[in-house]
C-alpha cells in the first residue's frame, strides 16, 4: 500500500487506518486494473514478503453516487518460498540433533519446497464508497492462508474483516 | 469543411463524456466536523480439509471518525474506538479485577492526518497511555487460552 511505517504502535493500528484510507486519491476507470507493489508481514517469518496488488473499479451507481472498488494481493511466489526455506533452515540448524540428521532434514526441506509452496496467501478486498462525499459505506477484507504441509488434510485459515457504516 | 470540424468536435465531446461516465475519482470531500460511525468485526475461521474446526470473533469494535481539522492540503482525523468485544474467550471471564481492567482499556482515541485526497499520511497522537493500553491488550490476548468449545468441529 502507499507509504511505509515503523514498528510498535504502527504495526498494530496503522495498517488498519491505512487499509481504511487505501482507495483515496485515485481515479478508477471501468475495465482498467492498476497494479502496485506491497509487502505482507507473515507472523512467523522474520522479514515482510513482497506482494503484487491489483485494484480495479467493479461498478458505479450514478443514482446513488456510489461505486465498488475491488482489490487482490498475492505474495511473490519466489520470495515467499525463499523466506519459508530460511525459516525452516534456521530451526533445523538450531535444533538439538546430530549434524548428520540436520543435513538430512535440510535436504528434505529443500526437496519439499522445490516442488511446491508450503503455504499460499491470498487477500481479497472490496470497498463500497460514497464517491460524492468520500466516505466508505462498507469495507470487506478476506485473508486466506492455506498450509499445505504433511497433515492428513490441508489446513486453511480465513480471516475476515468487515467495516460497516452505522446510520 | 466547417461541418466536418463541427462533427469532429461533437464526437470528441461525446467520447470524453462517455469516458467520464466510466470513471470515478475517490477523494475526500470533507468539512471540519464531519463524522461517520462504523462497526468493525473480525472473524477467524479454520478449516481442516472442508471441515470447519474453529470459529472465533476476534474483535468487534465501534468506531467514530471525525474530521477534527481541515487545512489547505491536509485533514486531521480523530478516531474514537470502543472495543465491544475483544475475543470470544473473554465471555467466560469471572475475575472482577480482570473485568475492571478490561473496562479501563476498552476505548481509545487517536488522531492522524491524511492528504487533501484522503490518503493516510501519519499518526499525530501517540501517548504513553495509548501505548500502555495497546501493550496491555496484546499481553491479555496472548495469555488467554482458547475456549474448549471453540476447537471442536462445527460442521462435518
Amino acid at each position: 500500500m502507499k507509504g511505509t511505517f515503523g514498528a510498535g504502535f504502527s504495526q498494530f493500528y496503522i495498517p488498519e487506518i491505512q487499509r481504511f484510507h487505501f482507495p483515496y486519491g485515485l481515479t478508477y476507470k471501468m475495465g482498467d486494473t492498476l497494479y502496485y507493489a506491497d509487502e505482507i508481514a507473515v507472523p512467523f517469518l522474520d522479514t515482510p514478503v513482497p506482494t503484487v496488488g491489483s485494484v480495479w473499479l467493479d461498478s458505479i451507481d450514478r443514482s446513488t453516487n456510489t461505486c465498488v472498488v475491488g482489490l487482490h494481493t498475492v505474495p511473490d511466489a519466489e520470495a515467499l518460498s525463499n523466506a519459508t526455506k530460511a525459516f525452516f533452515k534456521n530451526i533445523i540448524s538450531n535444533a538439538s540433533i546430530s549434524e548428520t540428521e540436520k543435513k538430512e532434514r535440510l535436504a528434505e526441506i529443500e526437496t519439499q519446497l522445490q516442488s511446491r509452496s508450503f503455504f499460499h496467501i491470498n487477500t481479497f478486498g472490496e470497498y463500497h464508497m460514497d464517491y460524492e462525499k468520500g466516505w466508505p459505506l462498507s469495507i470487506s477484507f478476506q485473508i486466506e492462508v492455506q498450509v499445505d504441509a504433511q497433515h492428513p488434510q490441508v489446513r486453511r485459515n480465513v480471516n475476515s474483516i468487515r467495516y460497516e457504516r452505522v446510520l | 469543411m466547417r461541418i466536418h470540424l463541427l462533427i469532429l468536435i461533437l464526437v470528441a465531446n461525446m467520447v470524453g463524456s462517455l469516458q467520464a461516465q466510466d470513471s470515478v475519482m475517490v477523494r475526500a470531500e470533507w468539512q471540519k466536523g464531519d463524522s461517520r460511525r462504523y462497526t468493525m468485526v473480525e472473524e477467524q475461521l479454520e478449516y481442516a480439509g472442508d471441515t470447519l474446526v474453529r470459529k472465533d470473533t476476534t474483535r468487534h469494535i465501534g468506531m467514530e471518525l471525525t474530521v477534527a481539522d481541515s487545512l489547505t492540503d491536509t485533514f486531521e482525523i480523530s478516531c474514537f474506538t470502543v472495543n465491544l468485544k475483544l475475543f470470544d474467550q473473554l465471555v467466560g471471564i469471572k475475575d472482577p479485577d480482570m473485568i475492571m481492567r478490561l473496562g479501563q482499556f476498552s476505548s481509545l482515541t487517536y488522531r492522524y492526518t491524511t492528504d487533501g485526497s484522503g490518503s493516510f499520511l501519519a499518526s499525530t497522537t501517540l501517548t504513553k497511555s495509548m501505548r500502555s493500553s495497546i501493550a496491555y491488550s496484546l499481553m491479555l490476548a496472548s495469555k488467554i487460552a482458547p475456549h474448549e468449545s471453540l476447537v471442536k468441529p462445527l460442521s462435518s
